[in-house]
C-alpha cells in the first residue's frame, strides 16, 4: 500500500479512529492487524521474510541475554546476525556478487554462465532487516534488555509507516512509547498531520514532476548533451531530496497521529556545509546506524589516521552497498568517503555561522560535489554516469544556444515554457521558500510554518493541499525511490 | 480527539470546497471543444457531437487535427484527430464510432513519420494524461487501461486531470478565447529553429540506446486493423501524408536519410497487401516553401488546412466519395 494510494487514505483514518478509541492493552494487536494489511498487501510472500526477520531476532535476543558463557554468546551473536543478514543477502546480492565473480573470472578466460534467476526482493527488507540488526546488537552488547512481550517486539520491527523505508528506529527508544499508554495530543497530531501534508506535497508535486524530466533523459541519454544534463543533475539532486524526505514526513506524521515519535531522518541536509555536516542531516536515522553499529565498533575517529581513513572508507563503501546491489552505488558511498577524507587531511569543518550568506556560499560546493555524486545513484551503470559528466559542457562555446538548448531546443528535454513556469512557480517556488526560512530560523520547515499565525498556516496548508491535489499525477502511482532499497 | 477531528473536517471540507469552486468555473468558462466539422481548434481538445452519417473523416495525430477544414466540403464531414493521436487510438475511434459513419464513407488516414515507430505508448510517461482525454467520447472497451477511478475524475472533476495550474487559470481568466495555434503564421527562421526539435521528436526520439530505430509493430498491426475494418463495413480508407515544410525534410534527409526507406517500406508493404491508395503530400511543392500555409515547421495554419483539403478533395477525394 502506497502512502499516496486511495487505499492510504482510507486505511488511515480507520486506524486512528479505532487506535483512540481502543483501551491500551488491545491497541498493539490492533497496529499489528494494520501493519499485517498494511504490508501484505504488496504481496502476501513478503510477510514471510518480514516474520522470519522478526522471530529470529526476537529469540536470538532472549538466547544472547540468557547465554552467560562469553565464548558461546560470542559465536550465538555472529550466529544471529550471519541468519538475519541472510535473506537479505541471497535476495538483494546474489545476482552482483555472481556478475562480479564472472567478470573477474573471465579475465582469466573462465567463464560462467549469466545469472538469470528471477528473485523475490521484499519491499523494505533492508530497512526492517538493519532494525532488527540494531536491537540484536544492542542487547548483546547490554545496552537494553531483550523485549519479552512479543506482540510489542513485533510492532516494533513491523509498525507500518516505518516499516517500507524507514526512519530506522531504535528500540530504546520505540519499545518504551508502544508500552507505555499514550493519551491522545492535539498539538501533536495537528502536528503530524501538517507534516504529512507537506510532505505529500513534496512527493506529489516536486518529486513527481522532476522525475518525469529525470527519467525521460537517463532513459536515454545518448541522444542528450549540454546543459539538459546539468538540468538533470540538479533535477535529481532535488527529486530525489523531495521523494525520500517526503516519504519520511508522512511516515513520521502518521506516526504522531498515533502519538508515536519517529526518529528525525532529514534537516534541510542541501544547507550543509561540509559533507561531514551533510552526513549528519541525510537520512539521520542509517548515518547513525552505521555510526553506532560500524564505524564505531572498527574504531571510529579515535585511532590513527589512516585506520581512522579506512573506517570511513569502509562505512560508507557498506552504506553504498546497502543502498543497491551495484558497481555504481558502491561507488557512490566511495566517493563521499574519500571527499570526508580529503576535508579531514585539509583541516575544513563545517561552518559555525547560521543563516548567513557565507554559510550559503559554504554550502554551495557541498551542494555541487552531493548533485555530482547522485549521478553514480541514478546512473544505471558505470559508462551511463561517465557519458554524464563528459557531456555536460557540449556547446557550451555558445552559452545562449547552450542554454536555450537545455530547456526548450534541439538537445533540450522538451519542457515547455508553461511547464517549466508551472514547475517553477507551484513546485520549486514554495519548497525553495519554505527551506530557507526554516534554516534561516534554525527549523524544520514544519516547525517553521507552525511557528505562524493560526490564519497564515490555515492558508498556507490549504495551498499546499489544493496544489497537491492540482498538480499530482493521478492514476499513476509513482513509488517512491527508496523503496528499492 | 474532538477538536482535532472537527478541525481535520473543516479542513477537508474546505480545500474540497477549494476544489469543487475551481472544477466549477473551469467547466463553466471552458471553450467548446474541437472537433465538429473540424473547423474550432483548442489544446483542450476532444470529441463531441459526432453527426450521424458521415460521408468524409480523417484520423490521425495533430498533422490530422489542423490538417483538414471541411467547412467548405460537401456532405458530412468530421475530423475525429487528436494531437499525439496513435494510429491504436484511431483504430478504436473508428469501431467506437462506425455506426455513424455511411457505407461508401471515405476515410483518410494520415500517416506521420512518427507513426510506426517508437515505444508502445502505453510506455510513456504522459500515456496516463494523454488517455484521460478518450474518457469522455468512447466506449469503455475501446479505451486502453480503462479504470472506473479515471472515469469517475474526468467525468465529474476536469479540472484535477489538467496537470497545468496555468492552464486552469487561463482558461477561467479568459473563457473559451483560447491561445489558437491554427491561425498562427510562420516564419522561415521560426520554420528553421524547429526543424531539429521537430525531427528529434518525430524520428530521433523513436530509437533505442543505441541509436537503432524501434519498430512499433502494434501500431503497423493497428493500421492493418482499420483497414480491415473498413473493408468490412464498406468504408474506402486512403493513406495520406500531410503536407511539411522543406526545412523539415531538408533536416531529416541530412540527419537520416535510411529513416526514408524503413518508412516508406512499410507503406509499400501496406500498399501491397491491402491494396490501400497511399497519397504522399509530404514534398509538395505548393506547400513546402509556403510558410503563410504553416503555423510551424510540419502543421498546417487555417489556411494551408482549407487549401490541401480542396487540393485532396479536388485530385483524389471527389471520385472517391459517394
Amino acid at each position: 500500500m502506497l502512502f499516496q494510494s486511495i487505499k492510504f487514505a482510507v486505511f488511515l483514518p480507520i486506524v486512528f479512529i479505532l487506535y483512540w478509541l481502543l483501551p491500551h492493552r488491545f491497541r498493539y494487536v490492533l497496529l499489528l492487524a494494520a501493519n499485517a494489511v498494511f504490508y501484505l498487501s504488496w504481496d502476501i510472500r513478503y510477510g514471510a521474510f518480514l516474520l522470519f526477520a522478526t522471530l529470529v531476532s526476537y529469540f536470538a535476543a532472549l538466547a544472547l541475554e540468557r547465554c552467560s558463557r562469553p565464548a558461546t554468546k560470542k559465536w550465538l551473536f555472529v550466529l544471529s546476525i550471519l541468519v538475519s543478514l541472510t535473506p537479505l543477502l541471497v535476495f538483494k546480492y546474489t545476482k552482483f556478487f555472481f556478475d562480479s565473480a564472472a567478470a573477474v573470472l573471465s579475465v582469466f578466460s573462465v567463464r560462467l554462465h549469466p545469472f538469470t534467476a528471477k528473485l523475490l526482493l521484499p519491499v523494505g527488507i533492508s530497512f526492517y532487516t538493519f532494525q532488527s540488526l540494531g536491537y540484536l546488537i544492542d542487547v548483546a552488547k547490554q545496552r537494553i534488555k531483550a523485549e519479552r512481550h512479543f506482540g510489542y517486539y513485533a510492532l516494533f520491527v513491523t509498525f507500518f509507516p516505518q516499516l517500507l523505508s524507514g526512519p530506522i528506529g531504535r528500540a530504546e527508544s520505540l519499545l518504551p512509547q508502544y508500552k507505555q499508554e499514550r493519551f491522545f495530543s492535539y498539538a501533536q497530531a495537528t502536528e503530524g498531520l501538517k507534516q504529512m501534508v507537506w510532505g505529500f506535497f513534496k512527493k506529489l508535486v516536486v518529486a513527481d514532476a522532476l522525475a518525469a524530466y529525470v527519467d525521460l533523459v537517463y532513459g536515454n541519454l545518448s541522444k542528450y548533451q549540454g546543459f539538459s544534463l546539468v538540468l538533470i543533475v540538479f533535477f535529481y539532486s532535488i527529486q530525489i531530496y523531495c521523494d525520500f524526505s517526503g516519504y519520511t514526513d508522512i511516515a513520521i506524521g502518521s506516526a504522531k497521529l498515533l502519538g508515536i515519535s519517529l526518529p528525525e531522518n532529514f534537516r534541510l541536509p542541501y544547507f550543509s556545509t561540509s559533507i561531514r555536516e551533510f552526513w549528519s542531516r541525510w537520512h539521520i536515522s542509517l548515518s547513525t546506524w552505521f555510526r553506532d553499529y560500524l564505524y564505531i565498533p572498527l574504531g571510529g575517529s579515535r585511532v590513527a589516521k589512516p585506520r581512522h581513513y579506512f573506517n570511513l572508507l569502509v562505512t560508507f563503501l557498506v552504506s553504498g552497498l546497502w543502498h543497491g546491489a551495484s558497481w555504481t552505488f558502491l561507488l557512490w558511498g566511495g566517493l563521499h568517503a574519500l571527499a570526508q577524507i580529503l576535508e579531514k587531511m585539509l583541516g575544513i569543518r563545517s561552518a559555525r555561522e547560521k543563516g548567513t550568506i557565507t554559510r550559503l556560499l559554504r554550502a554551495l560546493p557541498v551542494f555541487l560535489f552531493v548533485s555530482a555524486a547522485w549521478v553514480f545513484f541514478r546512473a544505471e551503470s558505470f559508462s551511463d554516469a561517465i557519458y554524464v559528466f563528459s557531456h555536460l559542457f557540449s556547446g557550451i562555446t555558445h552559452p545562449l544556444a547552450y542554454l536555450k538548448a537545455g530547456f526548450l531546443g534541439a538537445c533540450g528535454i522538451g519542457m515547455g515554457k508553461a511547464a517549466l513556469l508551472n514547475l517553477v512557480l507551484f513546485a520549486l517556488l514554495p519548497l525553495i521558500v519554505t527551506e530557507f526560512a526554516a534554516e534561516k530560523h534554525i527549523q524544520s520547515p514544519i516547525a517553521y510554518l507552525s511557528g505562524r499565525k493560526p490564519v497564515v498556516q490555515w492558508i498556507v496548508f490549504l495551498i499546499l493541499v489544493c496544489l497537491t491535489v492540482f498538480l499530482s499525477k493521478k492514476g499513476v502511482a509513482a513509488e517512491f525511490v527508496y523503496l528499492q532499497f | 480527539m474532538k477538536r482535532f477531528i472537527r478541525n481535520a473536517i473543516v479542513f477537508v471540507l474546505i480545500a474540497a470546497l477549494l476544489t469543487g469552486l475551481v472544477n466549477f468555473v473551469y467547466l463553466r468558462r471552458k471553450g467548446s471543444p474541437c472537433g465538429t466539422m473540424g473547423t474550432i481548434k483548442n489544446d483542450d481538445a476532444i470529441i463531441k457531437d459526432v453527426p450521424e452519417n458521415i460521408t468524409l473523416c480523417n484520423f490521425g495525430s495533430s498533422h490530422g487535427y489542423y490538417g483538414f477544414d471541411y467547412s467548405e466540403m460537401p456532405g458530412t464531414c468530421f475530423n475525429f484527430a487528436l494531437p499525439a493521436q496513435t494510429l491504436s487510438y484511431d483504430y478504436l475511434i473508428l469501431k467506437n464510432y462506425q455506426s455513424r459513419i455511411s457505407p461508401g464513407a471515405v476515410i483518410v488516414l494520415p500517416i506521420s513519420h512518427f507513426s510506426f515507430f517508437g515505444k508502445d505508448e502505453t510506455e510513456l510517461n504522459d500515456f496516463a494524461s494523454k488517455n484521460n482525454r478518450y474518457y469522455s467520447f468512447l466506449e469503455k472497451e475501446n479505451i486502453k487501461q480503462y479504470d472506473a477511478k479515471t472515469n469517475l475524475l474526468v467525468s465529474y472533476l476536469p479540472a484535477l486531470t489538467v496537470e497545468d495550474p496555468i492552464a486552469i487559470v487561463r482558461q477561467i481568466l479568459s473563457g473559451s478565447k483560447q491561445e489558437n495555434l491554427w491561425d498562427d503564421v510562420t516564419t522561415k527562421e521560426d520554420a528553421e529553429a524547429h526543424a531539429e526539435p521537430r525531427y528529434r521528436n518525430f524520428i530521433e526520439s523513436k530509437k533505442d540506446k543505441n541509436g537503432t530505430r524501434v519498430f512499433n509493430q502494434a501500431e503497423i498491426d493497428a493500421l492493418y486493423d482499420i483497414l480491415a475494418l473498413c473493408r468490412e463495413q464498406g468504408f474506402c480508407p486512403v493513406l495520406v501524408t500531410t503536407p511539411l515544410l522543406s526545412e523539415y525534410n531538408d533536416t531529416v534527409r541530412e540527419k537520416d536519410p535510411a529513416f526514408y526507406d524503413d518508412f516508406y517500406g512499410i507503406l509499400d508493404k501496406i500498399t501491397v497487401a491491402t491494396g490501400v491508395c497511399y497519397y504522399d503530400y509530404s514534398n509538395d511543392e505548393r506547400f513546402t516553401g509556403t510558410y503563410d500555409l504553416f503555423f510551424n515547421t510540419d502543421h498546417l495554419n487555417r489556411a494551408g488546412a482549407q487549401k490541401f483539403t480542396a487540393i485532396l478533395y479536388d485530385e483524389v477525394l471527389r471520385e472517391l466519395l459517394p
